[in-house]
């Protein structure tokens, strides 16, 4: 008896002649039309089992994010008022911390909100910073720092902190990540974009952000948005290509850099040359992320 | 595009900036395409399952079907690629699959009006479908792990034998063992697959 492919006749594989024997085959054998019938179905099932399990897998990589977001969200849009307030009452008072020319910037396109964000503001200091010096500090779980723990996970890293349970927790106690400065003032053009940021929707941030591109023109906004999406991905060596050279254009942002530089070097493993970024920061009293380096240092030591 | 972000990449292409690419890279069921579609459609879906009555879970399986329908879809090209974004075609599927939910009742997710493709599948076969896909994952921990192993090396991750046995990803060092064996394998999948009566409902 002639043996058929029937690998290769599903896969579309055969020769012209081959199909043509096999299609007679399967027209007079009734018996091996079933056999190939079971088979294109058998693979079907398994192809389609397995995709499943794929598409399961890639979507619950961040459960713990999944659970929190709705309170952590309503903390975030409450705290997001007081702040909005504060700085309500900053602009008010002379001698206002903020340079006068921001008064007069339209905030809605992203060209404009580029000269906004040169402006060293507040923006880069976190929740815990914009605490009143002479307010009671929370209880911090006895840590030194007087820091209370990231409100986030870190990403889950392929290859990297995936399996190492260590890491991936030493991670977490130093993961002060924060919208970029001046985010809430990019402008229409972003605004979903800073929408899905603030709902920790980063792939989808990230896709907005690649169809902006391609619309507008190049610019260090997107480019700032992109290097943090990424960062949140766990992708610490292209966010870190997107963040290089960012502060000589933007000084502004230079503070927001050097602390998510170290989180992302961090990320990919490079104690060493994190480590030094920390220390840097650390030094400055006035950094807005001075106590997060300390807290990075200590912990790393 | 300054920067190239290798991990996003397929064929030269960064397949977030191109509906192309991304079919394709849907296509390949890379996870990184398979998080961003679900991420485009999720807060969609969200909106019209609570508007149809359905809660947050019935959401999250919705946006997990229409995932796993589109990339199904992709690859068995009853979605070809046009100008349309696979995000439009994926809520296609989440509309009918919301009517199909609700049968009598008539449900208008508005939010996907202006962004939606009338996919083309039958909701009711894929229900079916997904029950047996269930209880072939059940018996495929019947089959051995080296069996297991070269299906998915061939049928999911789609290697070439020549590919697989250059790259030593199983013990066979020729195609013909490795066909011959992934053959035995398969038999016996179909066997399994038949004494669970899976083969007959499948569509």
């Amino acid at each position: 008896m002639k043996r058929f492919d029937i690998e290769a006749y599903l896969e579309g594989s055969l020769s012209q002649e081959a199909q043509a024997a096999f299609e007679q085959e399967l027209r007079q054998n009734p018996a091996f039309a079933q056999q190939v019938e079971a088979q294109r179905k058998a693979i079907q099932l398994l192809r389609r089992q397995l995709l499943r399990e794929r598409v399961t897998t890639a979507l619950a990589e961040e459960p713990v994010r999944r659970k929190t977001r709705r309170w952590w969200w309503a903390l975030v849009g409450t705290l997001l008022i007081l702040l909005a307030g504060y700085f309500f009452i900053l602009r008010k008072k002379p001698g206002n911390p903020l340079p006068a020319n921001q008064e007069t910037v339209p905030p809605d396109t992203a060209r404009e909100n580029e000269k906004i964000l040169n402006v060293p503001s507040q923006e880069g200091k976190t929740i815990e910073d914009k605490k009143a010096p002479d307010q009671p500090q929370p209880v911090a779980e006895n840590k030194p720092s007087g820091l209370l723990p990231p409100a986030y996970p870190s990403p889950n890293v392929r290859g990297q902190n995936d399996g190492n349970e260590a890491w991936k927790a030493l991670l977490d106690k130093v993961w002060y990540t924060q919208l970029p400065p001046g985010a809430a003032r990019f402008g229409t053009s972003y605004a979903d974009i800073v929408k899905a940021l603030s709902e920790r929707e980063f792939e989808g941030a990230f896709v907005q952000l690649e169809m902006l591109e391609s619309t507008l023109p190049e610019s260090d906004t997107l480019r700032l948005l992109k290097g943090f999406c990424l960062l949140e991905m766990g992708e610490g060596s292209d966010a870190l290509r997107y963040f290089s050279k960012l502060e000589d254009k933007q000084p502004g942002w230079k503070a927001w850099l050097e602390w998510h530089r170290g989180l992302a070097l961090l990320l990919m493993g490079e104690v060493r040359k994190a480590a030094p970024e920390f220390r840097k920061i650390a030094k400055e009293k006035n950094h807005p992320f001075q106590r997060q380096s300390q807290k990075a240092l200590d912990i790393l030591e | 595009m300054p920067f190239s972000v290798p991990k996003l990449i397929s064929g030269g292409k960064n397949w977030l900036a191109d509906k192309r690419a991304f079919y394709d890279a849907l296509g390949r069921a890379e996870p990184l395409a398979i998080r961003a579609l679900a991420g485009k459609i999720s807060y969609d879906v969200k909106q019209a399952a609570l508007r149809a009555g359905l809660t947050l879970e019935d959401a999250e399986e919705l946006v997990n079907d229409a995932v796993v329908i589109t990339i199904s879809n992709i690859q068995n090209q009853s979605f070809q690629f046009t100008d349309f974004s696979p995000v439009a075609y994926t809520n296609g599927v989440v509309k009918k699959l919301i009517a199909n939910r609700l049968r009598a009742k008539n449900p208008k997710p508005e939010e996907f009006e202006d962004n939606v493709y009338t996919a083309n599948f039958d909701p009711e076969a894929y229900l079916n479908n997904k029950e047996l896909e269930a209880i072939m994952g059940q018996l495929l921990g019947k089959l051995e792990e080296n069996c297991w192993r070269l299906l998915r090396l061939k049928y999911f991750d789609n290697l070439r034998d020549k590919e697989i046995v250059e790259q030593k990803l199983t013990p066979y060092s020729s195609t013909t063992s490795l066909k011959s064996r992934r053959s035995q394998c398969l038999n016996k999948l179909i066997e399994i697959a038949k004494a669970a009566g899976l083969l007959d409902d499948f569509q």
